[in-house]
């Protein structure tokens, strides 16, 4: 399960100093900085014998911070590099009023 | 010392000069042509993702196709331009409702990407090749 292995990843992520909250869709916790993810996107990567052997996942990170959410988003990068995901975008910079929180989202590409 | 002259077939010539004056036109085209597959695309996807689609909809736009000199590269655009008014009367701009969407937001809003997935690589790419076929001139 690609969840079971994020999870694992991301488990007490820090950056500066400062654990970063981490779940899926929804963070219901009281923190102001948090990450949320989410799979978007499942497809076969690669089939034999009309089955698919590989899938490919594609899956959103979803930064919220009120403050500068660079070291993090560098952070999330490098972390998800070095365990062996492919990083494909970075959605636009949107600032949440109700929240007053910045927004970033990251996709990443896995396949198992 | 040995000498040697080539001459290029004058239909070669015709052939590339023909190639070369095409190419922008071409070039052209393939974006645009394109970019309308993924409009077609957006459309489609936009009704699972809205309630009410006809707000965003009517502000999905295919820009006017153009060149960037920085890299010689001819662009045409597709996007969600403009604003429309919410049903609290209030004025929304149409591409940070659709940011909403396609992002979620923290506060209640659940992602639902439209826009994103509706660039498939395979089929731009087969539309633009179909598009590349029309103008060169067959292989003799």
């Amino acid at each position: 399960m690609i969840s079971t292995e994020i999870e694992k990843i991301f488990k007490g992520f820090t950056v500066d100093g400062s654990e970063i909250p981490f779940a899926l869709r929804r963070y219901n916790g009281s923190e102001k900085t948090f990450i949320t993810y989410e799979e978007t996107v499942s497809r076969p990567a690669f089939s034999a014998d009309d089955a698919c052997i590989l899938e490919e996942h594609e899956v959103d990170f979803d930064i919220f911070t009120p403050g500068n959410y660079k070291n993090i988003l560098e952070a999330v990068k490098s972390l998800l590099t070095e365990n062996g995901f492919t990083w494909i975008e970075d959605g636009p910079d949107l600032y949440e009023e109700e929240t007053g929180l910045f927004h970033k989202t990251t996709t990443f590409v896995a396949v198992d | 010392m040995a000498k040697f002259n080539a001459e290029m077939p004058i239909d070669e010539i015709n052939r590339l000069a023909k190639l070369t004056s095409n190419v922008e036109k071409m070039m052209t085209s393939m974006t645009r042509e394109a970019a309308q597959l993924v409009e077609q695309n957006v459309r489609a996807n936009i009704t699972a993702s809205f309630d009410d689609p006809e707000p965003i909809a009517a502000r999905i736009k295919v820009t006017k196709d153009y060149k960037t000199p920085s890299d010689d590269g001819v662009n045409t655009k597709v996007g969600i331009y403009g604003y429309f008014i919410n049903k609290a009367g209030k004025l929304v701009p149409a591409p940070l409702a659709a940011a909403g969407r396609e992002y979620g937001t923290s506060k209640n809003e659940t992602k639902k990407p439209f826009f994103r997935r509706s660039f498939k690589k395979a089929q731009i790419e087969g539309k633009m090749h179909e598009v590349e076929r029309r103008y060169l001139p067959p292989d003799d």
